[in-house]
Parts: structure tokens; C-alpha cells; sequence
């Protein structure tokens, strides 16, 4: 069995000048595809949007997802995202626009990203200790959704090439 | 062995809707059909391996 018929897909079908790689692909998953959308969905409702789109950015920016950086999620924009600090995420340790909650955050993120296993129980407590014990199940929840995600997005892109521009 | 200390106390979770989801999604993965059940549980084990995840 090929990969194609693995994931239920053809490379011309997937390449189509439709939505996000991720739609297209499960397109013939819809169970799948309508799981991972509410969970994304849910993801959004959980938390602070713009403590979540610096996430989702940091994430992106590590993992190399172009098509992510260029996006900005509506909730954010709407809750008054401010461009000047998704400028400075790469330097969230020392800039004066990054408080204790988010540098307690955006460490969990990097740890999480480059090698989940090594989260050290100060990693957690740090974000405990902003968010609380329930903000921190969630963070670590909605950061499993952000991340998976993105990773599905850049596996399908090497495969079925890079997403046209909506 | 040492035992390990919980990071998120017992009873305390995500919200209900984003957990349900989550596990929702992640049944609906394992449940496709067109890959072997021995390589996705394979999938799976590795998965936990890599995530540290005892349950």
C-alpha cells in the first residue's frame, strides 16, 4: 500500500488550488477533519487569544511554518494583538514588552517543541504559577492542538507541495 | 523507582468541550481503517515514548 492510498488521498487532489493543505487532505477523512476542527475551535475558546497567537507563532517560527506566519487568527487581531511584540517573539526572554506570564509560557513552548520529554517540573510550575494549576492543563491541552497541527500542515506540505496563497 | 510527582493535581483538567474534542480527534486517527492496527498502536507507543506519557 502506497502512502497516497495510507492517507486516503491523491497528490493531484491535494495539490488543488483549495483552502489549507490540512482541508484538503482530510477532506476524505471527514470525520477527522471535523474532530481536529473543533478541537481547534475549542482551542481558541479556552484562552487568552493573544497569549495563544504568540504561542502559535513561537511554534511556527520554530518548527519553520511559513504559511503560519503569515497568518494572523481574528480573535487575536480582534483582542488587540499588538504586531510591535510579534516582532520581538524571537527575543521574548530579554524584551521589555514580554511580562513574567508570557516568558513563563513561551519557555514551556520551546521545551515542549524541541523536546517534549524533557519538560522539567519547573517548566511546568512556572506556567502553574501564572495560569494556575486548570491554566496550565489547558495551556499544555491547546499547545498539543497548536502543535500537532502545524506539523500536519509542514508533513502535507513536503508531500503534496506548498499551499497556494487565499 | 522513583515515583513522580503530578504537575496538574488530581480532579483539575482543560474545560470540558476542548478535552472532549481533543479526545474525540485523537480516537477518530485511530480508528481509520487504512493503516494495520499493529502499526498504529506501533504509531501510538512510540508517540508516548516520545511524550513521556506513563498512561
Amino acid at each position: 500500500m502506497g502512502l497516497d492510498d495510507a492517507i486516503g488521498t491523491d497528490v493531484a487532489w491535494a495539490t488543488a488550488n483549495t483552502s489549507t493543505v490540512i482541508d484538503r487532505v482530510l477532506a476524505r477523512q471527514p470525520s477527522v477533519a471535523e474532530h481536529l476542527a473543533e478541537a481547534h475551535r475549542q482551542t481558541w475558546q479556552a484562552l487568552d487569544p493573544i497569549l495563544l497567537e504568540l504561542v502559535r507563532l513561537r511554534v511556527a517560527m520554530l518548527l519553520g511554518c511559513e504559511a503560519e506566519l503569515a497568518e494572523r487568527t481574528p480573535a487575536a487581531v480582534d483582542a488587540g494583538l499588538d504586531e510591535a511584540m510579534v516582532a520581538e517573539l524571537p527575543s521574548w526572554p530579554t524584551s521589555p514588552l514580554y511580562g513574567p506570564r508570557e516568558r513563563a509560557c513561551l519557555a514551556f513552548v520551546e521545551q515542549w517543541v524541541i523536546d517534549v520529554a524533557s519538560l522539567s517540573d519547573d517548566d511546568a510550575s512556572a506556567v502553574s504559577e501564572v495560569l494556575g494549576p486548570d491554566g496550565l492543563a489547558t495551556f499544555a491541552a491547546a499547545l498539543l492542538v497548536i502543535e500537532q497541527r502545524q506539523r500536519l500542515r509542514l508533513a502535507w506540505q513536503q508531500l503534496f507541495g506548498k499551499e497556494n496563497a487565499s | 523507582m522513583t515515583e513522580r510527582v503530578r504537575r496538574i493535581p488530581s480532579g483539575v483538567s482543560a474545560p470540558r468541550p476542548l478535552n472532549a474534542a481533543l479526545g474525540a480527534w485523537q480516537a477518530a486517527v485511530v480508528c481509520l481503517s487504512t493503516i494495520d492496527p499493529v502499526t498504529t498502536e506501533l504509531v501510538r507507543l512510540r508517540c508516548a515514548n516520545y511524550h513521556d506519557c506513563g498512561t
